[in-house]
Order: structure tokens, then sequence, then C-alpha cells
């Protein structure tokens, strides 16, 4: 009997602390998750995406179109990177550009990316360039889901050893299905070259917005 | 025959179940008021101002029963990118009207029951383009004078002034009526008035005593002991039961 007695206070204690537990959780509303306390994880909810396309050995026909990212239905902020064959004037050969290629026609508008010619960075046989995507202050269109390279130069355009695309996006600013674009614009209705505006020339007029002067700030004080 | 192991298993299953229906309330995120600024400035381009209260829908302070936290919060962005506007000075001038009736016998803003002025919207660590001002609320009707300059990626000093105050929900003890006369002009949707949350129990605890749900407002005590009530009865009750039933069933095992 006593042993009988024993087994049985066991079996309340078991009851009396499964129910306390489920008590404890009902009223708490509380939960116990796994711990990953070793992985950092994301800061602010975005994971970062970077694409890099290798260019070299490409030979892109007349009106060829060349895709080169792709978030819809994201459109995203980011930068962009690109080495590409480019003129005198440091325009590239081909045509970089940004906006929504939707599946109909009448969603679809794309803008040249305004580049940043990067000097210091270049080499004799091909330009590299900078953008901000999008970019508010130097124009391109606002809202970018698709990045493609097109030529519109009426030539084939061969891409040199060393070229590439490295596109890193850092956040998604919303859905283009809440902002379609208004205005349809095809790659075909763009124009050949991009915007180019160089910060370490001698000429202060192609600098664009978005950069402060800090030798002339320091000259003036 | 049932094995001991079967019975841990039933329990297991029991105590599982209890804790993935209490891990399930989840909160609602309801809308915001907006309006685009077209500035003046060169170099500016429209900018998109939202401007609500965290955790929508609000709620007013309960002891025992929430906490009325609903920070009035104001989210900048260029309006074309969506891109969002850090660097703001933004303060609020915050207006609180007891009920509709105070509200509509107003001439203005100032004229509200309580006025706080000068408040200011603090940038949120990590969250570009978001500002906040910690506040807890009371059911009633509130409005906010929205003032002070943006800066515009650097390049233009954008200022705002403006008026906005919530939009009353026709429900039971909402401030039900038309709330929008002190607005300024471009505000679009809204943010809700903030509600007694007595008028969300269910099941209605009011419903066992007689009366108006204005006159039962002091029933949300009542609530709080209810449930410690509930609690109190039905876990020493769920030991028991437990405890009763294991043992029947090891009394059958010995047969």
């Amino acid at each position: 009997m006593p042993e009988r007695l024993l087994s049985n206070l066991k079996l309340l204690v078991v009851a009396a602390g499964i129910t306390a537990i489920v008590g404890i959780v009902a009223y708490n509303n509380s939960s116990v998750f796994a711990s990953h306390s070793f992985e950092l994880g994301t800061a602010g909810g975005a994971v970062p995406d970077n694409t890099h396309i290798r260019l070299d050995g490409l030979t892109l026909p007349p009106g060829s179109v060349l895709p080169v990212y792709d978030a819809s239905p994201n459109f995203v902020a980011g930068h962009f990177l690109l080495r590409a064959p480019c003129d005198e004037g440091h325009v590239p050969t081909i045509t970089a550009i940004a906006g929504h290629i939707d599946e109909s026609e009448r969603g679809t508008h794309v803008d040249k990316v305004p580049l940043y010619y990067i000097a210091h960075a270049s080499g004799p046989d091909s330009c590299v360039w900078h953008a901000h995507v999008p970019d508010p202050l130097n124009g391109g269109a606002p809202r970018v889901t698709d990045i493609a390279l097109v030529n519109l130069s009426g030539e084939p355009v061969s891409f040199n050893p060393g070229d590439a695309v490295d596109i890193n996006v850092q956040r998604v600013l919303g859905s283009i299905s809440d902002a379609p674009y208004d205005e349809m614009q095809l790659p075909a209705n763009v124009t050949h070259g991009n915007p180019i505006f160089d910060l370490n020339d001698d000429n202060p007029d192609n600098d664009g917005l978005g950069f402060l002067h800090h030798e002339e700030e320091e000259d003036e004080e | 025959m049932m094995r001991k192991a079967s019975y841990y298993n039933m329990i297991a299953l029991a105590a599982v179940a209890a804790t993935m229906v209490a891990a399930s309330f989840t909160g609602l995120a309801y809308g915001h008021a907006h309006m685009t600024i077209t500035p003046t400035e060169e170099n500016a381009n429209p900018i998109s101002v939202v401007i609500g209260h965290t955790n929508e829908p609000t709620y007013g302070a309960l002891a025992g029963i929430h906490d009325g936290k609903h920070n009035v919060e104001v989210s900048l962005e260029d309006a074309a990118t969506a891109l969002p506007l850090s660097g703001a000075n933004l303060t609020v001038d915050k207006y609180y009207f007891r009920d509709i009736r105070s509200f509509e016998i107003a001439n203005s803003p100032e004229n509200a029951d309580v006025v706080e002025r000068n408040v200011t919207l603090s940038p949120v660590f990590g969250d570009a383009g978001h500002y906040m001002a910690r506040q807890v609320m009371q059911p009633g009707i509130y409005g906010y004078r929205l003032y002070g300059t943006i800066d515009y990626f650097g390049m233009a000093e954008v200022p705002i002034d403006t008026t906005v105050f919530c939009r009353a929900a026709d429900s039971e003890g909402g401030a039900a009526g038309n709330t929008s006369k002190f607005n300024s002009e471009g505000w679009e949707e809204g943010y809700g008035c903030t509600e007694r949350i007595a008028d969300i129990y269910f099941p209605n605890t009011r419903a066992r005593t007689t009366g108006t749900a204005a006159e039962l407002d002091g029933g949300e005590d009542g609530y709080n002991y209810y449930m410690l009530q509930t609690l109190a009865a039905g876990i020493p009750a769920t030991g028991v039961v437990a405890f009763l039933g294991v043992r029947k069933f090891r009394r059958k095992d010995g047969q």
C-alpha cells in the first residue's frame, strides 16, 4: 500500500506540474523558441542581394537587350557598378537602363541610369561607373525592378576581359503593383548614351546633385 | 492495455495544443493618414508624409488589460522613389478631445480638452525616415499639428506645417462622427480614434448585468477579476481531474 501511495503521489506531482505550466503559458501568452544565438541574421529585415555578371566574351548585336537584374514585383534601392567599353567622353557604348519591364508593354517604363564615371578605377580599354539605384536627384526611373544593358549604338558591342556588371540591392522600397508607372517607355524608345557625371575632373558643372564640395568649402574658410 | 508511455504522450499532446492556442494571438496593423507635399524649393521633389499611431487600432490604457501605449509616428519618403528621408526636424502639438460632443462644439484645435505643445518626434534608430514620440493614450479623439523641416537628401530644407485628426469609427463606444473639420488640406485616409478596450471583450462580461455600454464602463476591473478567477479555479481542477484519470487507468492496468 505505501508503494501504491507513493506512485499516486508522483503522478499527482507530474499532473500538477503540467497544468501549472499550461496555465502560466496561457496567461502570459509566451512561447519558447529554438536558440540561434550564433547566427547574426539580417539587420532591418531585408536580405542583401548581390548580382555579379561577367561580360567578357559577350557581343551584343545592335538593338539587343541583356537583362542583368529583376526583382519584380519589388522595386528596390541599391548600388550599380559597370565596367564596359566607352568612348572618349566616358560614355559607355552600351546603354544601362533601369525601371520596370512588365509582361505588358503598357506597364513597362525604363530610363537611362545616371552614371558616375570612376576614372581612378578605369583602364585604357574599359571605363568603370557607379550609380545609385534609384537616383532621385539626378534622374532615371524612380522605381526600379529591372536593370538591363541595351545596345543602342547601331554597331555590335564586344566586351573586354574584365568587363562586368555588379548590382548590390540593400532594400526593398515597395511593390510595383502598388505604384505602377503611368507612362510607357520601352527599351527601344530610349536613346543611346547614359548621362555621365564626373566628380574628379575640372568641370564642376558635371558633378550632379547630392555631393558636397569639401575642397571648395575649405578654401572659403 | 494502455502503457505508461501512452499517458505521457496524451498529456504532452494536450500541453502542446494548449500552448499553440495560447501563442496564436497576434496584432493587427491599420491604416494611417497620408499626404504628399509638393515643395517649392529647388532640387526637391514631392514628399510623402504618413502619420498615425503604432499598433493600430488604438485603445486607451486600462490597468491590468492594456497599456495604452500607441506612439505617434511619422514616416517621410520621396514620393516617386519611396526612398526614406532622414534628418528631419519634426515637432507635434497634440490635441485631445474627450468625446465627439466636445469635438463638435470646438471652434479650433486650441479648444481641445487637453493640449500639449512642442513634442519632439525623434528619429527611430535603424529605421531611416521613421519618427516617433512615445505616449500612453486614453479613449477619445486625437489630433496633431505636425511642423518643422524635412531634409531632402541634403539638397533642400522643406518646411512642413499641417494638422490632422483621427477618423472616428461608427462602433459602439467609439467617437462616431466627422472629425475632419480641423484637418489641413491634402490629407487622405486616416488613423483611427482611440477606443475603449472594454468594447472588444468577448464574451462581453457586461452581458451578465444590465445597463448601457457607457454606464458599464466600470466593468473592466470585473473582467480582470473574472480572468483570474477562471485561472484560479481551472488549474487545480485540471490537476485533480488528471490525477484521478491517470489513477483510474493504473487501476485498470492492475486488474
